[in-house]
């Protein structure tokens, strides 16, 4: 079942399964690595719904997710 | 001997291509640590072997399908569609060892382009530290370019890369690694397999690890930032105090020796009350442009701006702006120019635009001697509650007047003008370093020079041009006049007297008198030239710090007054350069304009309302 990925648990895996929203905002998580099937997992939560702290393989993001954009995850398993 | 072929450096933000740039050509530039610091292309020449070649240093980009501004000048010049930059002949592509993927998927791109490619792979003592590696002899076969490790903050390698990019014969078309028709998910699943096959990572970087695992804290992540920001603010006040009263001293002896030694002379007076008072009006700002670049450099190099625009970037978004929007406002309060020119990080164009009309707003440090000098000479120096200082808590309501104006006008236009919602935040954070001092130093340099050969340009020719009309025509003056009454008596019957008088009525509802109006007036070319106008108005020493000017608009400016100039300048828009880098970076002079009349109007109303209730 796929969630949003601002909903998924912190410090569990998730697979990437959709990108919807603007041309250039999935671009723009795409070329971050983002990409369809890549596995991701948030970090820490933001504060008072700030942006959260994302781990894409080998690379640290701030991300905020907004009405231009949204990714949808699947749960793998808990970390 | 001209240079014999051009290349450009290429790579994706936070991969050490700056450094690299600076340890080849030797020339000065600045290095950042958080994506889009590059935001002109910078040019250098490598000399080796009796050789020549000219490196253009562009800004990081993650593709070839640009995003924000200045990416798009990187891939128009390596198209070859850049109006000015020509198609260079060759890349020298440089690659993070420590994180390859993304830097492989622009590589893809790149290999596709058909120009000659050097590799050059950064940052490998990182790698190696952490007990990883990399095969370069596999990728060799495999991309069909030659594979230059290298340290560049150590000097490690580079020789052998200048032996490379002046060679005719290293650089080399590479094979095409994935067909230039592939999808973005295409190439990351060939990145990913490259990275497989030939890397092996070590352990991971520990130390951002538990460092973000406090600075990006919720709580205490705020709490430091919040106490950053304050030694920011204050390190203005506290540290560049003694060396500004040290260039007003000696702004003042140097004054005082011209007339001594000239004489009491019309060309004394050009050359004490017009070029020195000029001058001494600009260096004497030196200090603080030192002490905040000095800061903002620190904050970008060590990794941390990254980490403050993802703090505020919920603040921000109260605003209608993103985190972002941070990183040019916070450069604002050191000067507009680089706040402005640094809004290219932004992505969004709305969030762009409302940007660049916000930073006007924020309080930069031309307008700090205004303050300081209206301040000392209009509010009491007195106690709140017997511990605050009215004069350090109006100075405060300044700066926090101000950056609120410019977040409730960014909100504005992005309710109006720039109409749309908050768009997606997305920053990458690079592994935290320690600054490296040569940088710091480059950067310090560069923006201080630019600051005096810009701000100085306009000021001194401002001075010139106020000292003409103060200073003419020469009034018939009785031989025994004590000097101030002289002054004053020459002030009356000059030129500017005509002009301040002819205007006043315009401003005389705001509490301004003429002479008031007249420094009001001359400051539009730079807001620090009221400072030395009003020197040069009231016939006394320049300086915001000299008692006697002090002593003179104490009693020449009612409190009622005083309060009013102080909130006219929080809102005017009183500096040339700021709308000339407007214009450029908007390529219209339609903001610009907008942005003057927006904040004459903003002043006007503001200093009316204070007049009108203080008096």
């Amino acid at each position: 079942m796929s969630i949003r990925l601002e909903d998924a648990p912190v410090n569990t895996p998730c697979r990437i399964v959709s990108l919807e929203g603007e041309a250039s905002a999935i671009l723009r998580v795409q070329e971050l690595g983002m990409t369809l099937g890549t596995t991701c997992y948030i970090v820490r939560k933001g504060f008072w719904g700030g942006p959260m702290e994302l781990t894409v393989n080998r690379t640290h993001l701030g991300f905020r997710a907004s009405g231009n954009l949204q990714i949808l995850v699947e749960l793998l398993h808990a970390a | 001997m001209q240079p014999e072929r051009t290349i450009a450096v290429v790579g994706t933000p936070n991969t050490g291509k700056s450094t690299l740039f600076n340890v080849l050509t030797g020339l000065q530039q600045r290095v950042g640590n958080y994506p889009g610091v590059t935001v002109e292309p910078l040019l250098g020449t490598v000399t080796q072997d009796g050789k020549r070649v000219q490196l253009i240093d562009l800004p990081g980009t993650y593709s070839l399908t640009s995003a924000s501004e200045d990416e798009r000048l990187t891939v128009d010049v390596l198209r070859g569609v850049h109006p000015t930059v020509p198609q260079p002949d060759a890349i020298l592509f440089v690659m993070n060892a420590s994180n390859p993927e993304k830097c492989l998927v622009l590589y893809s791109q790149l290999a596709a382009l058909g120009l000659p490619i050097l590799l050059c792979i950064t940052m490998i003592d990182t790698v190696k530290a952490a007990g990883g590696g990399f095969d370069d002899i596999a990728m060799y076969h495999e991309f069909g370019v030659r594979i230059l490790p290298v340290v560049g903050s150590k000097g490690l390698g580079i020789g052998d890369v200048k032996s490379a990019l002046v060679s005719e014969n290293d650089a080399r078309i590479p094979t095409v690694v994935v067909a230039p028709e592939s999808t973005i998910e295409e190439r990351f699943t060939w990145a990913r397999d490259v990275e497989r096959r030939f890397w092996h990572h070590g352990s991971t970087d520990a130390r951002t690890e538990r460092l973000d695992r406090i600075l990006l804290h919720p709580i205490f992540g705020t709490i430091i930032f919040v106490a950053v920001m304050v030694l920011f603010f204050q390190s203005i006040f506290w540290w560049a105090s003694p060396l500004m009263d040290g260039i007003d001293a000696a702004m003042s002896a140097i004054r005082a020796g011209v007339v001594q030694s000239m004489g009491d002379t019309l060309l004394s007076s050009f050359v004490s009350n017009g070029l020195i008072a000029g001058v001494g009006s600009v260096i004497v700002f030196l200090p603080q442009i030192l002490i905040l670049n000095v800061f903002i450099t620190i904050l970008e190099e060590c990794g941390y701006l990254a980490r403050a625009a993802f703090l505020v970037d919920r603040f921000m978004g109260l605003f209608g702006l993103q985190g972002r929007s941070f990183i040019p406002l916070l450069g604002s309060f050191a000067c507009a120019i680089p706040g402005i020119m640094s809004a290219r990080i932004i992505p969004s164009y709305r969030d762009r635009m409302a940007t660049i009309m916000a930073t006007p707003f924020m309080t930069c440090s031309a307008r700090l001697p205004v303050y300081a000098l209206l301040i000392s000479a209009c509010i009491p120096a007195t106690r709140l509650w017997g511990v605050l200082s009215v004069q350090g808590v109006v100075l405060t309501a300044l700066y926090i007047a101000g950056a609120l104006s410019g977040l409730l006008i960014a909100l504005l236009l992005k309710r109006t003008m720039f109409k749309g919602g908050v768009v997606t935040f997305l920053m990458e954070f690079p592994p935290y370093r320690m600054p490296s001092w040569k940088s710091l130093w480059i950067t310090v340099y560069n923006r201080s020079k630019d600051f005096l050969q810009t701000a100085g340009t306009v000021i001194v020719v401002f001075s010139v041009i106020l000292w003409v009309l103060t200073a003419l025509p020469r009034a018939d003056i009785p031989a025994n006049t004590p000097p101030l009454q002289a002054a004053q008596l020459q002030m009356e019957g000059s030129y500017a007297a005509t002009v301040g008088k002819t205007i006043q009525p315009m401003f005389a509802p705001l509490g301004f008198d003429w002479k008031i109006t007249l420094g009001v007036l001359s400051s539009y070319a730079a807001r620090e030239t009221f400072v030395s106008a009003m020197g040069q108005i009231y016939a006394a020493d320049v300086s915001e710090s000299d008692v006697p000017l002090r002593t003179v608009l104490h009693s020449a400016i009612p409190l009622a007054t005083g309060l009013s100039i102080l909130a006219f300048y929080v809102y005017a828009l009183q500096c040339v350069s700021t709308m000339a880098i407007m214009k450029r970076e908007t390529g219209s002079w339609k903001w610009p304009a907008i942005a003057f009349a927006m904040t004459f109007v903003l002043a006007y109303t503001a200093s009316l309302l204070v007049f009108t209730i203080a008096k």
